[in-house]
C-alpha cells in the first residue's frame, strides 16, 4: 500500500509548491496595488518627487526639530 | 496624543521660545474619514487657515469612523472658520490635495512610522509619549545633549 501511495504523494507535492508560490505572489501584488495598506485609503500612486505638506511652527534656527505624524481620527 | 492635548503647552514653552521647531505631517490610516480629514486640512491650508482647522478637528474628535470627518461635516467646519466654503467644497470634492497627503504618508512610512502619533526628535523616534511631562523630559534631555 505504501508503495502505491508514494508516487501519488510526490505528484501532489509537485503541485503544492508552485500553487503556494502563485498564491503568495497574488497576495503581494494585491497589497502593493492598494498602495495604502488596505486601510480605506485611495487607490492612488504618488508620483516620485511629489512634495508633502509644509506645516511648521517655530524658528528654522531652533536646535531641535520635532516632527509629528498624526491621524485626525 | 500630542496634537490633541499637549501641543499648546509645547508651543508656548518650546516653540515660541525658539528651542523647538514643530512640524506636523499627515499619517491617515484609520479609514476613509482619516483621509478626508487630512485632505480637508490641506484645503483649509490653501486658504491660510491650516492651524485653525487642525485645532478644530482635534477638538471635535469623538472616535474612529463615527462620521465626524465625513465630507459634509468637514465642509460645515470650514464654514465655522469663515473659510470660502464654495472653494473649500470644490477642493475637497475634487480631492485637490490628495497627493500632498499621500506624499506625507509615503514619507512617514519610509521613515518607519507604524502608528500615530509617531514623534521624531531630530530624526530619532521618541514615541510613544505618555503625556506632556514625558515629552518635556525628552526635549530637555536633547537640549542638554543627553
Amino acid at each position: 500500500m505504501s508503495v502505491s501511495e508514494t508516487p501519488q504523494r510526490l505528484f501532489s507535492l509537485k503541485w503544492i509548491v508552485p500553487i503556494a508560490a502563485l498564491l503568495a505572489l497574488l497576495a503581494i501584488s494585491c497589497k502593493s496595488g492598494d498602495g495604502n495598506g488596505g486601510d480605506g485609503g485611495p487607490q492612488v500612486t504618488v508620483p516620485p518627487g511629489t512634495p508633502g505638506s509644509q506645516h511648521v511652527l517655530g524658528s528654522p534656527q531652533a536646535p531641535l526639530e520635532l516632527i509629528e505624524y498624526a491621524d485626525f481620527q | 496624543m500630542l496634537a490633541r492635548s499637549a501641543s499648546p503647552q509645547l508651543i508656548q514653552e518650546y516653540v515660541n521660545t525658539g528651542k523647538v521647531r514643530y512640524v506636523f505631517k499627515y499619517y491617515p490610516f484609520l479609514g476613509e474619514e482619516s483621509y478626508y480629514a487630512a485632505e480637508a486640512s490641506e484645503c483649509a491650508s490653501d486658504q491660510g487657515k491650516f492651524w485653525e482647522y487642525h485645532d478644530l478637528l482635534f477638538s471635535l474628535w469623538q472616535g474612529e469612523g463615527v462620521g465626524t470627518f465625513l465630507p459634509d461635516n468637514l465642509k460645515a467646519y470650514a464654514g465655522q472658520l469663515s473659510l470660502d466654503t464654495q472653494a473649500f467644497a470644490t477642493c475637497l470634492d475634487t480631492r485637490q490635495d490628495q497627493l500632498t497627503v499621500l506624499a506625507d504618508k509615503r514619507d512617514g512610512a519610509q521613515a518607519g512610522v507604524k502608528y500615530t502619533p509617531t514623534l521624531f526628535l531630530n530624526g530619532k523616534v521618541i514615541s510613544p509619549v505618555r503625556d506632556y511631562e514625558q515629552l518635556k523630559t525628552k526635549i530637555e534631555d536633547a537640549l542638554a545633549g543627553r
